[in-house]
């Protein structure tokens, strides 16, 4: 049965919905056809996050008009701006935002929650021998591609019930998150490990999940709660070891949910608490996006869009946000990513998917400082190596901001990808 | 179903798509206004003072700086006409700035415009451009001259010599750049883009980033936001006195720094300093007469009042000779500045003229813009209405007051983590306040009980905000990290300790008369070696309060206390919870008590009032046994007694009843069923307060008052408001 579908980055897109709906139905027609994934390129990239290591970022290709057999992930090497396509690697389509589990050593893995098949899939990462980030599901196929299949993936249609028994709904999953790890004491026998929850939400129902991920095993399911629909950001604010609170930003309404984590006898547990909300000046039907917290205190950033803003919230003791202020802005704001260099001011970056534009907002004083020209449609945005790296949706490109406070190209677009 | 008939479908959804191409055409005209100025002028286009603007003589022209458009949307008022920059492009062309704008300005004088730019488009360099509003026409170029460095804020102020005397027409600019951070003025008179205006240039230098100021009326002080670290201050610099004397600039913290004693012990974190950080937003203003100053503060939502002098005036003291005056909950909770429904932006004075009947003087009030889009109205100098300064003004229509009495909403019940909206009529298992709607008051003719919550009819002690009814729950801020040490000489009794709370002040109670004392909760660390290192948490009574530590015995045979040495010095998570009572606790009220402690010991506080009471019993049969009258238990249960009265927790604000939750046992009879721990109850309350105010929408940004009329602008949707000052009525808005 076809299905509801909630487009990922809400406004554009019109030539990918033409698209899309021509190859349903050519698909009804039993002709399902698609390019191999071209990993030189990117496809209508919605995400881009940076590596726990700070030196690469990782685009989300969607295949959002469904051109390509796959969606899939590109690293790109931070300093040298360079789209690691071999490294890629190809997943489902529609993708979200990927997270990190650290794991032991200095190694990490990917969770790549995929909107299309209502899955999460675990992504290898590694470096070559030049020190590049690698992306892998195991070993290549025969034609040398490298795919995530389904014993990379977890699905998520049918892992919550209701106390009657009754399926919880997951469709599209789209937020997600890693929490802070917690040590669990070894014995004679077993040494000690970290566990992390993680945390997944559904855009159509805004069904929150929450899972314990152990040292690279498979995620396993604790629990869930029904927020509301639209769910689009995810932050973990770590209370103590054992309880944490989630901070859940929905599209579709004026309030940052709260849900309050508590690990009890070995389990995750989750309460939903009321919602922060945002005070009501305007009305679009379009409200949070994109979050971020401070890396230098107890601050969070949200893209807003009734009206187009950054909102600042603090976080108290208690984890639940006080709105601090609005910052105005214009256009569509998306996606936030905060840099805070050594020795410099911290500075929010948020991107206008409408005005194809970001801003650089001094959140203290405050005051926007810049708004810098990318390419069409920027959505994601994720720093690494003193660089903003922006995912161009409609464009199909990866915008390359120069940061650093003495480099001279500051606050220009110094390349666009690829 | 034959696939092929899904393709005529599908083909006339891509041709549908194809054909519903639509142009967004937004209604508003400034895409990011940032600043706003407004200037006057009379029929014939001459300049006005502001002072002297009207609605039927003269003409108000606002000018809104676009940051997104780098342009000037210049709107009229009355009528909010636009200025159309360039008459070939369809809609209205905002006035082209020539680079990134700041903020605009323009003097009280009416003939000039200042645009403060962060970098010209030209040079690529900070810089300043303006124009005559006598010249305004299509195409026009402002002049421009060159900053030394980006400009935060600006203002055009007569400011003084130094060492006094007549003031000097001049822009003042606030600065936060590696040369120099602080505040430059120059003479207006050297403005002029063929050669550097600032060769008489002034420059005060700051100890913190200058976010935003205002200069005096008179021009001799300029009121500085500053953002330090780790937290806000309120700046005053003399202009009269020369940059190199050190007693120009005088600084106050809006934070009281914390104190280093605070420290926490060896091995625990340090608790998160959110109280710090970002405060204000917008300018401080002085009042007309420069006796005080009026700084809006975002976080509490509030407005700060310091003198001349720097000394911060608590405007919720009484004043003597004033009946009434005073608010004794806000006081005891330590507020000092002006309680506001939203984070303020900005402020405005505006002097209400005489009463033209008695002629005498109505007074000044300020105008506070609060993110929530709404302007107060605040007294400044009293009049018989409004008998006290620095409080909002009451809102009366034909000499009644505009209050309305407080409400509350539907209590929602928290249980298990599970939260039920409807559980008063849909859940009678679990406790509630007793009644399942609105009902008349019997007890208070005209008035009403919400769900069985009763308002006392103060209102100022009734804040709008939610309230948190749990049982058992942790007392507010008695958490956290401390250590167990032994009580030498004794088994059966230890103490806990954590230097970085003050247990009196947050009322933890130990054992006295009918209360059994609180409970503290611990999480043993399990690397110690005793048997309770094993338990998932240990739970014992507190016996003894002091400042930083509790004296604890056994609250259960169970768990007795562990061995000496066990634990000693290993940094443990704690809380203190109530012990058989709910904790009633208010989002601003807080955990309200009367202990305070005095040289390490509690003792009761000087003001102590019954009413500042945080601990709610819950309601049972009065001949102790577990049989009610009926179930669902309402008020007004015979088992339990009329109305409860016995039990009844009363505060300042409010009262009410913790009725049991019931079910019927198997002999057919209502009995009732003891509270769980952290069973909460939360509702809303909402002050019936109605002060003077006018709602303008969005996030007012800045206000510039002109004739009778306060102008502001609303940041987030472009939209200019202009409001009749005198009257507190919105005149008209348009984009």
């Amino acid at each position: 049965m076809e299905r509801t579908r909630t487009a990922g980055i809400g406004a554009g897109g019109g030539v990918a919905l033409a698209a899309r709906a021509a190859l349903v139905a050519l698909a009804a027609c039993g002709q399902v056809r698609g390019e191999v994934p071209d990993t030189k390129v990117f496809s209508y990239p919605t995400s881009v996050v940076a590596d726990p290591a700070g030196d690469a970022v990782y685009v989300v290709s969607t295949n959002f008009d469904s051109r390509w057999q796959f969606g899939w992930v590109t690293p790109i090497d931070g300093a040298g701006d360079t789209v690691l396509d071999k490294a890629a690697v190809e997943t489902g389509s529609f993708a979200g935002q990927p997270a990190f589990e650290a794991l032991a050593g200095k190694a990490s893995r990917m969770i790549l929650p995929i909107r299309d098949d209502d899955k999460l899939t675990l992504i290898d990462m590694a470096r070559d021998t030049n020190g590049q980030p690698v992306l892998s599901c195991g070993a290549a196929l025969a034609d040398g591609r490298k795919r995530c299949g389904d014993d990379r993936s977890i699905p998520l249609g049918s892992i919550a019930h209701d106390p009657d028994a009754n399926v919880i709904a997951v469709n599209d999953p789209f937020a997600i998150t890693v929490g802070q790890p917690v040590v669990i004491p070894g014995d004679k026998d077993t040494p000690e490990t970290l566990e992390r929850p993680l945390y997944v939400g559904s855009l159509l129902e805004g069904t929150l999940l929450v899972f314990a991920l152990r040292d690279g095993g498979q995620p396993v399911y604790q629990g869930y709660q029904a927020l509301e629909q639209g769910l689009h950001t995810l932050i973990e604010w770590p209370i103590s070891d054992d309880e944490r609170v989630v901070l859940a930003g929905t599209r579709s309404r004026n309030v940052i949910h709260v849900v309050r984590i508590v690990r009890k006898d070995g389990a995750w547990t989750s309460m939903t608490e009321e919602p922060v909300t945002i005070p009501q000046t305007s009305a679009t039907g379009d409200y949070v996006r994109g979050m971020a917290l401070s890396p230098r205190g107890p601050v969070l950033y949200a893209a807003y869009r009734s009206p187009p803003s950054l909102v600042v919230f603090d976080i108290p003791a208690d984890g639940r946000p006080i709105l601090r202020n609005f910052v105005a802005l214009n256009g569509l704001p998306s996606e936030v990513a905060v840099y805070a260099p050594e020795g410099g001011q911290e500075i929010v970056y948020v991107t206008d998917y409408e005005g194809d534009s970001v801003y650089a907002v001094d959140p203290v004083i405050p005051q926007v400082l810049d708004r810098i020209s990318v390419g069409q449609g920027p959505y994601g945005i994720a720093i690494a190596a003193d660089r903003a790296f922006v995912a161009d949706f409609e464009e199909q490109k990866v915008s390359v901001v120069a940061l650093g406070l003495a480099d001279p190209d500051r606050h220009k677009e110094i390349k666009r990808l690829p | 179903m034959n696939r092929t008939t899904l393709i005529p479908p599908a083909l006339a959804v891509l041709v549908a798509l194809g054909c519903s191409s639509t142009t967004n055409t937004p209604a508003r005209i400034a895409l990011r206004p940032v600043s706003m100025a407004v200037t006057c002028e009379d029929a014939a286009g001459a300049p006005l003072d502001l002072a002297s603007c009207t609605d039927t003589t003269s003409t108000a022209r606002a000018w809104v700086v676009d940051a997104d458009v780098q342009g000037l949307s210049i709107s009229t008022a009355p009528g909010g006409a636009h200025f159309d920059a360039d008459p070939f492009v369809p809609g209205f062309t905002s006035l082209p700035v020539g680079g990134d704008p700041v903020v605009v300005r323009a003097p009280l004088s009416s003939d000039l415009v200042l645009v403060a730019l962060r970098s010209d488009t030209t040079t690529g360099k900070p810089a300043i451009a303006w124009l005559r509003p006598k010249d305004l026409a299509p195409g026009l170029e402002l002049s421009r001259a060159s900053l030394p460095c980006a400009p935060i804020d600006m203002q055009i102020a007569d400011i003084p010599p130094t060492g006094g005397g007549t003031g000097v027409r001049s822009i003042l600019l606030a600065y936060n750049c590696g040369a120099f951070t602080g505040i430059a003025a120059f003479p207006l008179t050297a403005l002029s883009d063929a050669a550097d205006p600032r060769p008489g240039e002034r420059r005060w230098p700051l100890s913190a980033a200058p976010r935003a100021f205002s200069v005096r009326p008179g021009g001799g002080v300029a009121w500085i936001s500053l953002a330090g670290t780790p937290g806000d201050s309120v700046g005053r610099l003399d202009l009269s006195k020369d940059p190199s004397d050190a007693s120009a600039v005088q600084i106050a913290a809006i934070d009281l720094p914390v104190p280093a004693s605070s420290l926490p012990v060896p091995g625990c974190v340090a608790a998160s300093q959110a109280g710090l950080g970002t405060r204000m937003l917008g300018a401080p203003t002085a009042t007309l007469d420069g006796a005080f100053v009026y700084v809006p503060l975002a976080r509490p939502a509030a407005m700060a009042v310091f003198d001349d002098g720097m000394n911060r005036i608590d405007v919720n003291a009484a004043v003597p000779d004033v009946d009434g005056s005073g608010n004794p909950l806000l006081q005891r909770l330590g507020v000092r500045d002006l309680d506001l429904d939203g984070p303020a932006r900005a402020i405005a004075m505006f002097d209400l003229g005489k009463d033209a009947t008695t002629g005498a003087a109505l007074g000044v009030r300020a105008f506070v813009a609060e993110q929530n889009g709404t302007l107060a109205r605040v007294v400044v100098t009293p009049n018989t209405d409004n008998p006290v300064a620095h409080q909002h003004e009451h809102s009366i229509t034909d000499g009644v007051s505009n209050d309305v009495d407080s409400v509350a909403q539907m209590p929602v019940l928290r249980v298990d983590g599970v939260i039920l909206t409807q559980a008063i009529v849909q859940n009678p298992e679990y406790p509630s306040f007793g009644m399942a709607d609105i009902e008349s008051d019997p007890a208070n003719s005209g008035k009403s009980l919400y769900y069985g919550i009763r308002f006392g009819g103060d209102l100022k002690s009734e804040l709008s905000e939610i309230w948190d009814v749990t049982y058992e729950g942790v007392i507010p801020g008695a958490s956290g990290c401390g250590t167990l040490a032994a009580d030498p000489g004794a088994t059966q009794s230890a103490f806990f300790t954590d230097p970085t709370v003050d247990f009196c002040a947050l009322g933890v109670l130990e054992g006295q008369d009918a209360h059994p004392g609180d409970v503290l909760v611990i999480t043993p660390d399990p690397k110690a070696t005793c048997a309770q290192a094993a338990d998932e948490v240990l739970e014992y009574r507190v016996v003894g309060v002091q400042a930083n530590r509790l004296a604890i015995e056994p609250a259960y045979v169970s768990v007795p206390l562990p061995p000496a040495g066990c634990f000693d010095g290993s940094p443990m998570a704690y809380e203190v919870r109530a012990s058989g009572a709910w904790t009633v606790v208010g989002a601003r009220s807080g955990f309200l008590h009367n202990r305070m402690s005095a040289s390490g010991q509690c003792v009761a506080r000087a003001d102590s009032n019954p009413l500042f009471t945080g601990r709610a019993f819950t309601a049972l049969p009065e001949d102790g046994g577990a049989v009610l009258q009926s179930c669902p238990a309402r008020l007004g249960d015979s088992k339990i007694g009329a109305n409860f009265a016995a039990s009844r927790f009363t505060n300042a604000a409010l009262s009410f009843n913790l009725v049991p939750g019931c079910k019927t046992d198997s002999r057919f009879q209502p009995i009732w069923i003891p509270p769980t721990r952290d069973t909460r109850l939360s509702f809303q309350a909402t002050s019936g307060a109605v002060p003077m105010s006018v709602s303008v929408g969005g996030l007012p940004e800045e206000m510039v008052v002109a004739g009778t009329s306060v102008f502001t602008l609303d940041s987030g949707t472009g939209v200019v408001y202009r409001v009749n000052a005198v009257d507190d009525t919105l005149t008209e808005s348009w984009y």
